[in-house]
């Protein structure tokens, strides 16, 4: 388990800077949770009549802000987007560095098999990933305490915070994937980066033009949108085994490449 | 010269790359815009029902998205989004390419001085921001008039998208001095994807809840595009803030990039 251990203390200071930094957004958003609640709230419903274009221009999100839970869903997105950022590059970098940094020599001279490398190198980040997920769920609780009793918004966060790891979890894995499968695993990160940017910007234009919902499944954004998690009260069945499938699907195939692939030296 | 011409060379094809993606990203969305000045039409027709008071309120803030210059002002946050991860990552990769190739004792053995090549090394990514910056004005420009954009305010247009070049060169100064702080850069994406969707996040959550402490912290929001496109107003302090920031960061890279310990390669 050497790789593991070495994968976990290399990633400590990351974990760190990424957990304050969601921390200190979550907290400076819901602080601000009571000044909003007064007022605007009429108006909000009569928005609700326009066109989806002129609503989403206008930040209308279907979300009702005057509820702790739909001001915290605004901030969902913003959550998911940094998480997803973390996870992917992470994904990309834990098995793409080592040929990067001219290692994978070293490494793998090593009496350790590429199987054993890539699993200790994937179960570390999915520590890193899954801790994550749990630290922002637990910021998330204390930023809302001073507003709501903690039962009666337990289940949504929980909600939130499954949503969140499989955001993440979609990105890690096919963030491993490229990292593991490509040929030049140099260019893994540009992808990966690429992905999330994409992904984000379909997400948006889902938003703008409901023309585009047909391409929701293209976007991890919108598996488990905000507004649909409220509304439901459970995260989508159908789009919980679509990220799964992504997930195993992109695991699987990186390891089926990367036993058998030439290495760069 | 040569340092100058060599490093434009070197970004020749990142360049033509994000002339691409800018490109793709702007079309993408200018392409809604038919389809969002029907909307306007159905929500005019709606404004008439509502009783005169709201209607005023709403027809006031309305009005501003009714026009083209409305609707680019909305879209150009995710075209300054997507920029700013270009200029940032163009600034990470200036000094740090010859770390990166171990080509640094090389380089600094010619008869040219840390300061000179500082300079054409800036030099070099000022012109390709500026060069991938005028293609994408022409772009937008003709995507505009091909979707049925109607007259356009052409100075407040081009107010508009000088903020965008203020907001590339911000981006080239982080990633610039970003560069120098860290011993070693591992991955350019990671870093440059990190910062910019985090101030980018930072600006969203400092217009959901409005607080002016919080925008400066984010270039994003240093104009508030939808604003300036609604009563022309830019807040002064915050473009000079934006100015300065931006040459404090390359002074203080320029700093540590003349006095840095460079390790030799064995």
């Amino acid at each position: 388990m050497n790789i593991f251990w070495k994968e976990l203390r290399d990633y400590r200071k990351p974990f760190i800077v990424w957990s304050l930094s969601i921390g200190i957004l979550l907290f400076s958003s819901m602080v601000k949770y009571d000044t909003l609640t007064k007022g605007g709230l009429g108006i909000t419903k009569m928005v609700e009549a326009f066109p989806a274009t002129i609503q989403a221009i206008f930040g209308m999100n279907g979300l009702d802000i005057g509820t702790v839970s739909g001001y915290y869903g605004v901030n969902v997105l913003f959550v998911m987007l940094m998480l997803a950022v973390q996870a992917g590059l992470m994904g990309a970098q834990l098995v793409a560095k080592e040929e990067v940094d001219k290692t994978s020599e070293f490494l793998h001279v090593k009496p350790r098999s590429r199987t054993r490398i890539l699993s200790e190198k994937i179960l570390a980040g999915l520590t890193i990933v899954v801790l994550l997920a749990v630290v922002t769920v637990v910021l998330s609780f204390i930023a809302v305490m001073q507003f709501i009793a903690p039962q009666e918004i337990a289940h949504i966060l929980l909600l939130f915070g499954g949503a969140y790891a499989m955001v993440q979890l979609v990105f890690y894995g096919i963030g491993v994937c490229f990292g593991a499968a490509l040929s030049a695993p140099k260019h893994a990160a540009k992808l990966i980066a690429l992905t999330v940017f994409a992904s984000y910007l379909l997400y948006v234009l889902i938003n703008i033009q409901p023309a585009f919902d047909w391409a929701k499944p293209l976007t991890p954004f919108m598996y488990f949108d905000a507004r649909d998690v409220l509304a439901q009260g459970a995260l989508s069945a159908g789009y919980t085994i679509l990220a799964g499938a992504i997930i195993v699907g992109s695991v699987l195939f990186a390891y089926a490449r990367y036993t058998l692939r030439d290495l760069k030296t | 010269m040569n340092v100058y011409k060599k490093e434009l060379r070197f970004m020749k094809s990142t360049m033509l790359l994000w002339v691409v993606a800018l490109g793709l990203v702007m079309v993408m969305f200018t392409a809604l815009y038919p389809a969002f000045s029907n909307d306007v039409e159905t929500s005019k027709r709606l404004l008439e029902q509502f009783p005169p008071q709201i209607r005023h309120m709403l027809g006031l803030s309305l009005s501003v998205f009714f026009t083209y210059l409305g609707f680019y002002a909305y879209i150009f946050s995710y075209i300054t989004l997507a920029g700013g991860v270009m200029a940032m990552n163009m600034g990470l990769v200036m000094l740090a390419r010859e770390q990166q190739a171990k080509t640094t004792d090389f380089l600094l053995t010619k008869p040219v001085t840390r300061t000179k090549l500082f300079g054409a090394k800036l030099a070099a990514v000022v012109s390709a921001l500026v060069g991938v910056w005028s293609v994408y004005v022409l772009m937008a420009y003709g995507a505009a008039k091909l979707f049925g954009a109607g007259t356009i305010d052409s100075e407040k247009y081009l107010v508009l998208n000088g903020v965008f070049l203020l907001l590339l060169i911000w981006f080239m100064a982080l990633g610039m001095l970003v560069s120098q702080l860290l011993h070693k850069i591992k991955s350019v994406p990671a870093l440059s994807l990190s910062f910019v969707f985090g101030l980018f996040v930072v600006g969203l959550i400092s217009a959901l809840i409005g607080e002016e402490k919080m925008r400066f912290l984010s270039p994003f929001k240093y104009v508030v595009y939808t604003d300036y496109v609604a009563n022309g107003t830019i807040d002064v302090p915050y473009v000079w803030l934006a100015v300065a920031s931006s040459v404090a960061m390359i002074v203080a890279a320029y700093v540590v990039y003349v006095r840095r310990d460079v390790k030799a390669v064995v």
